[in-house]
């Protein structure tokens, strides 16, 4: 009688078993699955920021190349400056900035160069040299 | 004596519909979130590709044309327009480049003849386009797009009326 009973009452408690053990590797996989697809969007977002912020950093310093080689010698200002810029790359103001440039001059011959460092609040993006070249007086004018 | 069917308890069918909510909740939740940042990336992809596409070609289109006083700016379909002239056998050639229907287009014609605005070539999707003459040699250009705007200076090695 009683091992007829353990007969009908171990196959049971082996399915259960089963099942559990079906749930733990389900639920497993669904995590490795979800940790894997996270990683992915976290990546691709952080990979699409700076996308955006390298593009908009590249369009800033080209425009203030630009201005660079259009200004007259006597405009220019040699001291290194910092500029500040919104998100779309309009000027702004030191308080409500997403870019700073920090631009510094120097001077070899007859060549003028501005080296143009781009950075948004906490880390660097972008720098770009520009040189043009400046009448051989100008320079003789400065010493 | 055991009956072959063991009593199957509540908490049994409960706590497998609750694992199964929970499984499905988080699926859902994962999918939302893909969906979301695949958006928001290819919403970033199109400004970045509209930002570069649009300054690039019109500082193509400003250097290509970069000859005294052949850059001017027009208002077409109340925005400015870039008006490149250009003198082929005697005769004075314009291209435009203006906005007409959320495009940014391009168009060539005779000087004097009446502006074709639909006839232009689509050159990429912008809402408004705004030039601003800062002094004889240097432009500086707004484009709008969706909220997005991609601003620049462009300076000409020559002289501008």
């Amino acid at each position: 009688m009683e091992q007829k009973r353990m007969q009908i009452f171990h196959p049971t408690t082996s399915k259960s078993g089963i099942f559990l053990l079906e749930l733990i590797i389900v639920i497993l996989f669904f995590s490795i699955a979800s940790t894997v697809c996270i990683d992915m969007f976290v990546k691709s977002y952080t990979m699409n920021t700076d996308s955006t912020n390298l593009n908009k950093c590249i369009q800033i310093s080209e425009n203030f190349a630009e201005s660079f080689k259009n200004s007259s010698y006597s405009q220019e200002n040699i001291n290194s400056q910092t500029y500040y810029y919104d998100k779309d790359g309009f000027p702004s103001s030191e308080n409500s900035y997403t870019y700073y440039a920090h631009v510094s001059y120097t001077t070899s011959g007859t060549t003028r160069s501005a080296i143009i460092k781009l950075y948004t609040s906490d880390a660097f993006i972008y720098s770009l040299q520009v040189d043009k070249h400046i009448p051989e007086r100008w320079v003789k004018d400065e010493k | 004596m055991y009956s072959d069917k063991q009593k199957k308890h509540t908490i049994d069918i409960l706590f497998v519909l609750i694992l199964f909510g929970v499984f499905a909740i988080s699926a859902l939740m994962l999918v939302i979130m893909g969906s979301t940042v695949y958006s928001k990336t290819v919403d970033s992809m199109e400004t970045n590709f509209n930002d570069r596409t649009s300054y690039a070609y019109i500082t193509e289109k400003f250097r290509q044309n970069d000859s005294i006083n052949s850059i001017s700016i027009e208002q077409v379909n109340d925005n400015s327009s870039f008006v490149f002239s250009k003198e082929i056998n005697n005769e004075s050639y314009q291209t435009y480049l203006y906005i007409h229907d959320g495009y940014l287009k391009e168009l060539f014609v005779k000087k004097g003849e009446t502006l074709p605005l639909k006839a232009g070539n689509i050159i990429l999707e912008a809402d408004s386009m705004e030039i601003t003459k800062i002094d004889t040699q240097t432009f500086q250009c707004t484009v709008k797009k969706d909220g997005s705007y991609t601003f620049f200076l462009l300076t000409a090695n020559t002289e501008q009326k």
